[in-house]
Order: C-alpha cells, then sequence, then structure tokens
C-alpha cells in the first residue's frame, strides 16, 4: 500500500465514531489533568491508564495519546496564568506567558501556544508519517547486540539529563534496573526476587510504580510542602493572536517544530529539552533579545511548538524499536503491551490500522484541542481555583482505584503505595524519579539482550565492539557517561538540565 | 545535603551487599551462558560503587555552608494521608468498595485541612458512587463487600 492509501486506512480508523468520542474524552481528561497543579503528563496517562483498560487496543491508545498531548496543553495553561509549570516541559512557557498575563495579554498567549501546538503538533505526526517506517525497517536488521546499545545509550542519556547530581542518577538507574529484575525470567523461566509472591511474579509492573513515584509521591510533597497560588483574575479577553503576533510567531513556530521533532527522537525528557533549546534558539536570533522575559510572544510560540513536535518524535523510537525513549513513552509501551501489543520494528507491519489510526487520531486529536481548549479556557481558570485539600483525596482515590483495576489485586495498592513512599524519601533526598522508572522498563529488554549477545558470541562482549551500530551506540553512551566529571563541560550539563521544578 | 547523602550512600550500600548476597543464590551461569543470577549480581557491584562515590562526594564536601538537610515539611499530615491509604487496602476487599471510598475520602479531607463536613458528605459520597458507575461500566467490578454494596 502506499503512503496516501495508508493515511486513508489511518483516519479510516481515528474517524470511527467510537474512537473519535474517547480521543475526544481524553483530550478534555488529560487538559483536566495537566491544569491541576503539580499534575503532569506522566501523573495523568497513569492515573488516567485504567479507563482504557477494557478497550480495544486501538481505542485505548488513540484516548492515552488524547491524554498525553491533552496534559501537555494543560500544563501551558497553568504557566500561563499562575506561573505554575504543570509539567518541566512547560517551564519556559512560565517566563514570557506569564508576563504576557500580567500585561492583559493572557488570551493572546494562550491562542499562540494552542494555534502553535496545533501546527507543531500536525508537522510533527506527518515527521512521524514518513521517519518510522523507514527506522522500523533499518531496525528489521537490529541483532541482540544493537537493542543492548540502544537501552544502553537510552539509560546514559536519561542519567545525564535528570536533575540532581550525576551519581544520584545513576544510582536511581541502578536501582530501577535491579527493580526490573524481579519476577519470572522470561529465559529461563526461573523465578527471582519474588519470595513466593504471585504479584511479584510478573515482576513490578510499570503502572503500580509510575502511579507511586509520580503521583501518590508528587501529592505527598505538595501534602508536606504546600505552596499558595494566587491565579490570575483578570478577565481573559481577545483569545485570537492579532495579525503582528502571528507575524512575530510564525518562524519561531516552525522552526521550534522542526527542533523539537528530532530532539524528540532522541532519548531523554526530550520535550523539556526542546522547549528550553527552542527559547535559547529564538532568544540568540531575535533583532531584540531583551524583550525575552518580558512577555514577548516569541517565547511562548516556539517553546510551545517545541515541546508538542517533541511528542510526535519521541514515538519514532518506541513505535519502531520498542525502546521508549523517555518515561512517558516507557508508559505507553507499557499500555501497548497491557493490551497485548509488542512495539518493535514489526509492529508496523504487523499493525498497519493502529499505527496509523493512531498517527491520524493525533491530528484530529490536536484539531479538537484547538477547538475546544479556545472557550473552555474560562473553565479551566476555574478548576485552578479548586482549593488542594479538595483536590488531594480524589487524585489519590484515583491512584487507589486505578491501580486496583489493572488485575482486581489489593497487593498492587501496596507496591503503589511503598514506592509512593520511597519515591517522597528519595526525592527529599535529591533523588530523580525519572531514571528509576526509564530503567524499570528498559532493564528486562536490556537483560535479555545482552544474554543473548553472549549466547551468540559464545561470551565474548568483543560482539559490541565489532558491529558498527553497536559501538556507536554504546560509544556515545560512554560519553555520556563520562563528560559530567570533565569540569568545563560539567557546567554545560548543568545548564541543559535547569529543568528542577521546585 | 551533607549528612542527608552519607547516610542515603549507607543504605544503599546496606541494600546493594542485600542483593549481592541474595543473587548469589541463583545460578549464575557462565560468560557463554549467562544464568538469572549474571545480572542482579552485576548491579549490586554497580550500586555499591556508586554509593560509595556519594559518600566520598558528601564527606570531601566542607559541612561550613551546610544549611539545608532533609526537609520533612508537614510530614505529619503528609503521614496520616499514608496510613489512612494503607488501612484503606488492607480492608477495602472485605469492606466493599463503596463504604471503604467514602471513609478513605472523609479521613483525607479532613486530615490536612477541616473541610467543612456536609461538603466532606457531599463529595465523598457522590465520587465513590460515580467511580464505582463509571467502572462497572467499564468493565472492572469493586468488591462487593459485606454489606453487598
Amino acid at each position: 500500500m502506499d503512503i496516501l492509501g495508508l493515511i486513508a486506512l489511518g483516519f479510516s480508523v481515528a474517524l470511527e465514531p467510537i474512537n473519535l468520542t474517547f480521543c475526544f474524552i481524553g483530550v478534555v481528561l488529560g487538559t483536566l489533568v495537566g491544569v491541576l497543579p503539580g499534575l503532569g503528563p506522566v501523573a495523568a496517562l497513569s492515573l488516567l491508564l485504567p479507563l482504557t483498560f477494557k478497550m480495544p487496543p486501538v481505542t485505548g491508545i488513540i484516548m492515552l495519546a488524547g491524554i498525553y498531548y491533552g496534559s501537555m496543553y494543560g500544563g501551558s495553561t497553568t504557566s500561563i496564568l499562575v506561573n505554575i509549570p504543570g509539567e518541566s516541559a512547560s517551564i519556559v512557557t512560565c517566563l514570557d506567558g506569564y508576563q504576557m498575563a500580567r500585561k492583559g495579554r493572557a488570551g493572546a498567549a494562550l491562542g499562540i501556544s494552542a494555534f502553535g501546538s496545533f501546527i507543531a503538533g500536525t508537522l510533527g505526526v506527518i515527521g512521524l508519517m514518513f521517519f518510522a517506517p523507514v527506522l522500523g525497517n533499518a531496525a528489521l536488521s537490529f541483532g541482540p547486540p544493537e537493542f543492548f546499545a540502544l537501552t544502553f545509550l537510552g539509560l546514559t542519556l536519561v542519567t545525564y539529563l535528570s536533575r540532581g547530581g550525576v551519581t544520584k542518577a545513576l544510582i536511581m538507574a541502578v536501582l530501577g534496573l535491579i527493580a526490573g529484575t524481579i519476577g519470572m525470567d522470561p529465559v529461563t523461566g526461573l523465578q527471582r526476587f519474588t519470595y513466593g509472591s504471585l504479584t511479584l511474579m510478573d515482576g513490578m509492573g510499570i503502572v503500580p510504580v509510575a502511579m507511586g513515584m509520580f503521583g501518590v509521591a508528587e501529592v505527598l510533597h505538595n501534602i508536606a510542602f504546600p505552596v499558595s497560588t494566587s491565579v490570575f483574575t483578570t478577565k481573559i479577553r481577545g483569545l485570537l493572536p492579532n495579525l503582528q503576533d502571528w507575524k512575530d510567531s510564525f518562524w519561531p513556530i516552525i522552526r521550534g517544530s522542526v527542533l523539537g521533532f528530532f530532539v524528540g527522537i532522541l532519548p531523554g525528557p526530550s520535550s523539556t529539552i526542546a522547549a528550553f533549546s527552542s527559547y535559547a534558539a529564538e532568544k540568540k536570533i531575535s533583532k531584540h533579545p531583551e524583550r525575552f522575559g518580558t512577555g514577548t510572544i516569541e517565547g511562548v510560540a516556539g517553546p510551545e511548538s517545541a515541546n508538542n513536535s517533541a511528542t510526535a518524535g519521541a514515538f519514532i523510537p518506541l513505535l519502531s524499536l520498542g525502546i521508549p525513549a523517555n518515561i512517558t513513552m516507557a508508559l505507553f509501551m507499557g499500555a501497548l503491551m497491557i493490551h497485548g501489543i509488542q512495539p518493535g520494528p514489526q509492529f508496523i507491519g504487523k499493525h498497519p490500522d493502529l499505527f496509523w489510526g493512531i498517527m491520524t487520531s493525533m491530528y484530529i486529536g490536536n484539531a479538537m484541542l484547538l477547538g475546544l481548549n479556545l472557550p473552555l479556557i474560562g473553565m479551566w481558570v476555574r478548576v485552578l481555583k479548586i482549593p488542594y485539600t479538595i483536590l488531594f483525596p480524589l487524585i489519590f482515590l484515583f491512584c487507589v482505584i486505578g491501580v486496583y483495576s489493572l488485575n482486581n489485586n489489593a497487593v498492587e495498592i501496596f507496591v503503589m503505595l511503598i514506592l509512593g513512599v520511597l519515591g517522597f524519601i528519595f526525592r527529599q533526598a535529591g533523588f530523580d524519579a525519572a531514571p528509576f522508572l526509564l530503567a524499570l522498563v528498559l532493564g528486562p529488554i536490556m537483560e535479555s539482550s545482552l544474554r543473548q549477545a553472549l549466547i551468540m558470541s559464545h561470551g565474548n562482549l568483543g560482539i559490541f565492539f565489532i558491529r558498527p551500530i553497536s559501538v556507536v551506540l554504546i560509544g556515545l553512551g560512554i560519553i555520556f557517561l563520562i563528560t559530567p566529571l570533565i569540569p568545563s563541560l560539567k557546567r554545560k550539563r548543568e545548564q541543559l538540565t535547569v529543568t528542577d521544578e521546585e | 545535603m551533607r549528612k542527608t547523602d552519607v547516610i542515603t550512600s549507607l543504605v544503599l550500600l546496606g541494600f546493594a551487599v542485600i542483593v549481592a548476597e541474595e543473587s548469589l543464590r541463583l545460578p549464575f551461569g557462565t560468560m557463554r551462558l549467562p544464568g538469572i543470577a549474571f545480572l542482579p549480581f552485576l548491579l549490586s557491584v554497580v550500586l555499591a560503587i556508586l554509593s560509595l562515590a556519594l559518600l566520598v562526594q558528601a564527606l570531601r564536601r566542607h559541612g561550613g555552608s551546610e544549611t539545608k538537610g532533609l526537609q520533612v515539611g508537614l510530614w505529619k499530615k503528609a503521614g496520616l494521608c499514608l496510613i489512612a491509604l494503607f488501612v484503606f487496602a488492607f480492608i477495602f476487599e472485605w469492606l466493599g468498595y463503596v463504604i471503604s471510598t467514602v471513609l478513605l475520602l472523609v479521613v483525607l479531607f479532613r486530615a490536612v485541612e477541616p473541610v467543612r463536613w456536609w461538603l466532606v458528605l457531599v463529595i465523598a459520597v457522590s465520587s465513590s458512587l460515580i467511580t464505582y458507575l463509571v467502572f462497572s461500566l467499564l468493565g472492572t467490578p469493586f468488591p462487593a463487600g459485606l454489606m453487598g454494596i
């Protein structure tokens, strides 16, 4: 089938009434959770994942994708109106977005971020349509050494870019890998570290862990360290950016989209990096860089577009290689596997309806966001005003019943709560939870490919260094491991990781 | 952070020893055919090295500028919520979904700030019933428990 035929197939799937409905529900719920303070895309996905379990796979994944970009958009809304980023990718939006709001231009800021996201999302999806199948075909020739090298690079990049020191990030990654070894070994069928628990036989589930570390731990943190927020209360009028705004924003949006897409393909917290690098680039290119930070529209348009197309880019390694590039993609992978689908080189060929259906639905979902959020901003503002004391019990409730509904297994509630406590403690001690979660997902892939590679090479580790792709990937990984040790490069890294959310 | 880092690194070191010891009970295999203990053991060694590195880093930092230790904030409130959640996890299959979630929500609403009682009850009962209905429709039955609701 040629590409147009495949796109038509995609639209025929995405436009089915049931898929349209759940895409819509996903977008609305995602925005709602994204607007809530302290809850970003990871929390949104893990909280709402259980809703999709009993749906057909395509519908479930379409809804999840909707939740994801909805929550990204919700995060921008809070950045602009309250100066509180819902997630790290929209920290940059605060810089100029909130200033615009203070100048009475909240409407234009919200409007341009919606349009920018839409345009970037569209370009990103187009890019994804072309790149994912290409990479998927290339990956068909990947063997165990290449997959090991890929997971290795993914992990080192995440530790390189996570907040806190590198040592702490590496510790979290190793702990995640250790947690990933719990359960039944897929190669031999033997059990490891299960201590007779039936729940642990299947391994540590990504959903209880994500909900614990990003849901429960986050709420506990907000209870222990309350922040007072003041919602911007002036009336928001004129949501449509004017002609001058468009002129100022057009190229930042295009540049941000392209930049974001390619950053998105790389492993790591790509949407955050995309937003930061777009802001830096726009400031550098701009004729009047001094205006950045005082409420200039380019400072909102570029990063907002970049973080959106990065989302599309991040799907590429997941769907074509089966390797999640960041924790949100890890959650998507978990969701696909719950629906019995294994992402990887064969995924696109085996499930064309699913792949193209999801792609086109992302396009439709972006259009819905645009249509929906401009009129609904008033409602999101009202959501922002709900006091936290009312919100947090409901968030806890959702965590608990969500995890339970996975397998109707109360033990998983305990797993989630314990990880919530651990996540809270680790956070207070300066450890970032992201490397842990990604390592937990990558661990099993890493281990089986390592063992298979060693069997292939009769125990010779040299196999990783004679195959061109694996040697390049491992070499890059080693560079990322070593560079933080060199003082001058260390400072560069610190500039990149200004993603501190506190 | 210095004292916190020293403590965490020691705890992690201890954990690494436990993992190493536990994984050596499993078949180790050979380089040619690695067994299931291979990776966990390797990881425990890496973890031990990293915890030592953290310990050394913390000790080499001078305590002079030390201002920020481990912040616990309003940990009593957070702890109260946690206890409520753990108790919930123990009893809810026995007590039934609706009753136990209403109780959980009431405790949580009152734990952090005294939200007005009528509001607490309205939100607790309605959200319990709504989630029950939504998840039943989605095909996830919740335990009815001893009262049958």
